[in-house]
């Protein structure tokens, strides 16, 4: 199993309070119990491991600075981390940093820039739909916050080699065009929209039924403002969507039928699966194997029966998802999305009827279309 | 490019809408959009692999 992406959780901890947060809100607790951020010996651990991985599988990978809050990470860590991946990997292997955008300087900018990594900034639309949702500990919202860090990377003379996009999670009760519109006036080159995290014992927020389609509805009304923009930012779920009808690949997880490698180093060293899995319950995403970046080498974990079995777990075992004529564009969706208490991950998504309606309404536009 | 015509769309056995408000019906001549998808899938036919395209990091496959 090749690693595609190495998510890093430089921070275990948040200035923000995000309600829907994963990390904080879903029910997994290992974040009480983790160091609260990156020490510079782990970092140098990380650091040894990640040159040994690129020797080892002599392919590119993603490295992805997560948290909590990576930021809250302290500038001279941060600075190790980012100066050192600079000099231990080639310029192919990625450095980003996932953001909730409330604590972009102008030095984490220029520090950005010698060190060629990029910025994504979390955002969830204009301010009454982001404030719903994305609150500071005061109860406040952050829109104004994040948008000034998105305008502080955008006045940068180098804002292009910099700021790379946003992350936007949908509130299926808000307007799709006025969120589109949103990322278009702050001059956002990319956005990805996420369905909000949930399962069969605990839907997602703003779905009230299995059945019912409201973020599917929300999608397709995205995708309406897309096509019709004469000068339209990237859209990365609904190019995935779109790619794989038209007979392409996805590049990301959550969409196709292309199995990534995604490990997780936790801010102790311990090589963890993907996070989103804390979503479903508490220490889904724990190995039986005990596995740290001071005792294991990524590759032979990656090769191990264990992390290849976890991460099978992106291909749906339903036998519902195995007989429908969708299954190669949907992929089955994001693995928690399929959790039941009792039977697993052995179920459609709770979003099955949402990428339907999506997935036709694309289909529908590519027909008249061609 | 041809000129296309754009119907509204309902693909599925529930009419596609915005909860908020349903696009009218529009008519395009031609759409950025698609026409960047079909470009890059032309190029990932010649090439035999997916590209990470331009997309907000190479490689990064977690979609958080």
């Amino acid at each position: 199993m090749r690693i595609d992406t190495v998510l890093l959780k430089v921070t275990s901890r948040c200035n923000i309070d995000c309600s829907y947060c994963y990390v904080y809100h879903q029910g997994d607790t290992s974040w009480q119990r983790m160091p609260k951020h990156m020490s510079l010996v782990t970092v140098d651990g990380v650091l040894t491991q990640l040159a040994t991985l690129y020797e080892d599988q002599q392919h590119p990978f993603a490295v992805v600075l997560h948290g909590g809050e990576p930021l809250l990470l302290p500038r001279n860590i941060l600075e190790a981390l980012l100066q050192g991946l600079a000099e231990c990997l080639p310029a192919a292997c990625s450095r980003a940093i996932q953001t909730n955008g409330t604590l972009i300087d102008d030095d984490l900018l220029e520090l950005c820039l010698r060190t060629n990594t990029t910025l994504s900034v979390s955002l969830d639309g204009p301010a009454d739909v982001n404030d719903a949702f994305r609150i500071a500990f005061s109860g406040e919202g952050t829109y104004a916050r994040a948008a000034a860090g998105i305008d502080r990377i955008r006045r940068h003379p180098q804002a292009s080699r910099i700021f790379t996009g946003a992350l936007c999670v949908v509130d299926p009760h808000s307007n799709a065009r006025r969120v589109y519109g949103v990322f278009k006036s702050l001059g956002v080159p990319s956005v990805d929209f996420l369905f909000k995290d949930g399962n069969y014992a605990k839907l997602p927020p703003g779905k009230s039924a299995i059945e019912s389609t409201e973020y599917g509805r929300w999608l397709a009304a995205a995708w309406d403002c897309y096509i019709n923009d004469p000068d339209p930012p990237r859209i990365r779920v609904l190019d995935d969507l779109g790619r794989l009808l038209l007979g392409g690949a996805s590049v990301k997880e959550g969409c196709g039928q292309t199995m990534y490698g995604i490990a997780v180093i936790d801010t102790d060293g311990a090589i963890t699966k993907n996070d989103t899995l804390k979503s479903t319950y508490d220490g889904a995403d724990r190995f039986e194997s005990t596995w740290s970046i001071y005792t294991d080498r990524l590759s032979e974990i990656a090769s191990s029966p264990e992390f290849v079995r976890y991460s099978e777990l992106q291909y749906p075992t339903s036998p519902v998802c195995r007989a429908c004529s969708l299954l190669s564009v949907c992929g089955g969706g994001m693995p928690l999305t399929r959790w039941h208490p009792e039977t697993g991950l052995a179920n459609p998504s709770v979003y099955c009827a949402d990428y339907k309606l999506v997935i036709g309404h694309i289909q529908e536009t590519l027909r008249n279309y061609r | 490019m041809e000129s296309v015509t754009f119907e509204q769309p309902t693909a599925s056995a529930e009419p596609a809408q915005s909860p908020v408000d349903t696009p009218p019906t529009t008519t395009l001549r031609d759409s950025a959009a698609l026409r960047r998808l079909m470009e890059e899938v032309r190029c990932e036919d010649m090439s035999g692999s997916s590209g990470s395209m331009a997309y907000d990091r190479a490689h990064n496959r977690h979609n958080r």
